[in-house]
């Protein structure tokens, strides 16, 4: 694996939560609870999971937009949890977001010039207007907008064109990393490809590094290089993509696959993973042990004593006391 | 500009339908000017009916009066004997204007500074102390805060004047208007509070922090213009009401407002006076409207091209 760019170590996010009444007692909602992983430069991290799991809380505390109650984050080396606001200012240069409701996500009271070209007045105040106006009509046109849309307003433009309207703005800087909150999950399925195509275009244009969070695992398949999948705030299993879509090692993993649809029956018929049951427990009161025990097949006593650690195993790592026994086979399942 | 004048001649029909409306409704009222406990000679009163063509038939009367407001003339007052209409407005609308947009200008400078801060430092002494002080704000009546600080800073401290005009020197101004400011800074806070916080969690403020943009220019450059909308809506009839002056406030200071003659006209059925104050109001209503939907325009451009 190349250099190390982001490192992610024992963080958790919580957040207060008051039960209702004048004396309800205040308890922690875990929404990302002992989460560590690595991006390395050049590469596409892929976060999964379902909605609630914590990917948009991540997301927010890697940018430094949101809480980080305890861990590390570490960009290029520097510690981010110990910057304030104004001191994290300078680093939005090397660190963008792409965000998951492109419209409602840009000022609805500036064009698009404005929109674009703004990052570069806060962070390159030096630069003159007309240098400034060239370097966002040249992204525009890179991004499939046309340069004669400059002065026209977020609103009057598509769900896709303001999505290239997002990846501009946030190009124009030149970050060196690239955080992706479901960029194509309000898209329509048509548009979602070219704009997930237009996305690995740049990045290998511009050796960019992804992170990148999907509740669709298509998509994910599609752009990542790894995956991680979260589980109630909690890593469950970080893999190289085409070992964790081959052959996943975590139960959970597994169940997220066999939700994928199959187009062809007879493939479908031979499929031996079993669908996801039962709901999400709530973060306010998650399962002792393992998190995902009380849905999980393989489920022992241990998992519900012990809660499992992120070990390496194989190409990839995982949490799960039982990995190896379902990976041979041997493991029992509970009668579902 | 096709927009402002397209509104301006549409206000003519609602202006005719404000001045038919109360035309007619004040003259099915029961009682007339010259009803009085002690009656009128029959002659006499037949005289003053002519005089003031009374005893014409009714579409007659409304003909001649639409003719006379055409000509900007809102005839004379039948109560206050030899004064038209006209003057009584004048002298008394700049009182109320005076005060009315002293009080609006206090409550702008004061109020919506608090409500901002407020919303910025969300949940800390910032925002609860100044909301408390607005709740209170808006909970007491003028007619008990009025009185109050009379009480306290003109009979005990003797620091300001208890009333009246006094030519409108500025002495005489204090009391009146923070009594008639109080409440709308209370309520101004409250509103731009509401709106700022609002704002400051929709999508495109994350972005602009997400741009690395100052805080700073994310509050002034992207939160304030939409946050200001509905200050803008509450604006335009509320300064209305504020400008054309509170029969209360003008009650309890003794000011020469048109507050209490458009109370008297209504009680004594001075109709034209009652007429002339109802226009008047009719005419602010529509223009502060009107330039609120400008203003809107101005801070939304999606409110300019549609």
């Amino acid at each position: 694996m190349s250099e190390l760019l982001y490192s992610v170590s024992h963080l958790d996010v919580h957040f207060p939560m008051r039960d209702k009444g004048l004396f309800g007692k205040t308890r922690l909602l875990r929404a990302i609870d002992d989460v560590s992983f690595q991006v390395h430069r050049g590469e596409t991290l892929g976060v999964v999971g379902e909605s609630g799991c914590g990917k948009s809380t991540l997301l927010r505390a890697l940018m430094r937009l949101g809480p980080a109650t305890a861990g590390s984050l570490q960009f290029e080396g520097r510690e981010l949890t110990d910057l304030d606001d104004k001191a994290m200012q300078p680093l939005r240069r090397d660190l963008q977001m792409i965000f998951q409701d492109p419209l409602a996500s840009l000022d609805p009271r500036m064009t698009v010039g404005q929109i674009i070209g703004e990052p570069l007045r806060a962070l390159e105040p030096t630069l003159d207007a007309a240098s400034r106006r060239e370097r966002v009509l040249e992204l525009m046109r890179r991004v499939g907008l046309l340069p004669e849309q400059v002065n026209r307003y977020a609103h009057e433009f598509s769900g896709g064109q303001a999505q290239r309207i997002g990846i501009a703005r946030a190009l124009i800087v030149e970050p060196r990393l690239l955080v992706c909150d479901e960029p194509v999950s309000a898209l329509d399925v048509s548009i979602k490809s070219q704009v997930i195509n237009l996305l690995m275009d740049l990045r290998t244009e511009r050796g960019l590094t992804y992170v990148f969070i999907a509740h669709d695992l298509a998509s994910v398949r599609h752009i990542a290089d790894r995956v991680v999948v979260l589980y109630l705030g909690r890593v469950m299993e970080i893999a190289d993509r085409d070992a964790l879509y081959a052959a996943p090692l975590h139960p959970y993993t597994q169940m997220l696959l066999a939700a994928v649809p199959i187009p062809d029956p007879r493939v479908a018929r031979q499929r031996r993973m079993s669908v996801v049951r039962g709901e999400l427990p709530s973060p306010l009161d998650p399962p002792s042990g393992c998190a995902f025990r009380t849905r999980c097949p393989f489920a022992t006593r241990r998992c519900a004593e012990q809660r499992p650690a992120l070990r390496d195993v194989g190409a990839g790592q995982v949490a799960c006391h039982h990995a190896e026994a379902i990976a041979e086979g041997r493991a029992e399942r509970a009668s579902a | 500009m096709r927009f402002i004048l397209r509104r301006v001649l549409g206000a003519i029909p609602t202006l005719l339908i404000i001045i038919t409306l109360s035309f007619f409704m004040l003259r099915a009222a029961p009682g007339g000017p010259f009803t009085t406990q002690r009656a009128l000679p029959p002659q006499v009163k037949a005289n003053l009916e002519h005089m003031y063509h009374l005893d014409e038939p009714l579409w007659e009367q409304y003909g001649r009066y639409l003719g006379d407001i055409a000509s900007g003339d809102f005839g004379p007052s039948f109560v206050y004997r030899g004064t038209s209409v006209n003057d009584l407005i004048k002298q008394g609308l700049p009182v109320d204007a005076t005060i009315g947009g002293l009080a609006l200008l206090m409550a702008l400078l004061i109020g919506v500074p608090l409500g901002i801060v407020a919303a910025l430092r969300q949940n800390t002494a910032w925002d609860y102390a100044p909301m408390a002080g607005a709740m209170v704000g808006i909970s007491i009546p003028n007619f008990v805060v009025a009185p109050l600080l009379i009480l306290i800073l003109a009979v005990k401290l003797h620091w300001l004047p208890a009333g009246g005009w006094g030519d409108g020197h500025p002495w005489y101004l204090i009391l009146p208007v923070v009594s008639l400011g109080l409440p709308l800074i209370a309520y101004m806070a409250r509103l731009m509070r509401g709106s700022m916080v609002e704002v400051l969690n929709s999508p495109f403020i994350r972005t602009a922090r997400a741009k690395g943009l100052p805080e700073r220019t994310v509050i002034m450059r992207h939160a304030l213009r939409p946050a200001l909308m509905p200050l803008i809506s509450f604006l335009g009839p509320a300064a209305v009401t504020t400008l054309t002056g509170s029969i209360v406030i003008e009650q309890i200071f003794g000011l020469p407002g048109i507050g209490r003659f458009f109370v008297n006209g209504a009680l004594n059925r001075d109709y034209t006076l009652v007429m002339g104050v109802t226009i008047l109001y009719g005419m602010l209503i529509i223009a502060f409207n009107l330039l609120a939907d400008v203003l809107y325009g101005v801070l939304d451009p999606r409110v300019r091209l549609s």
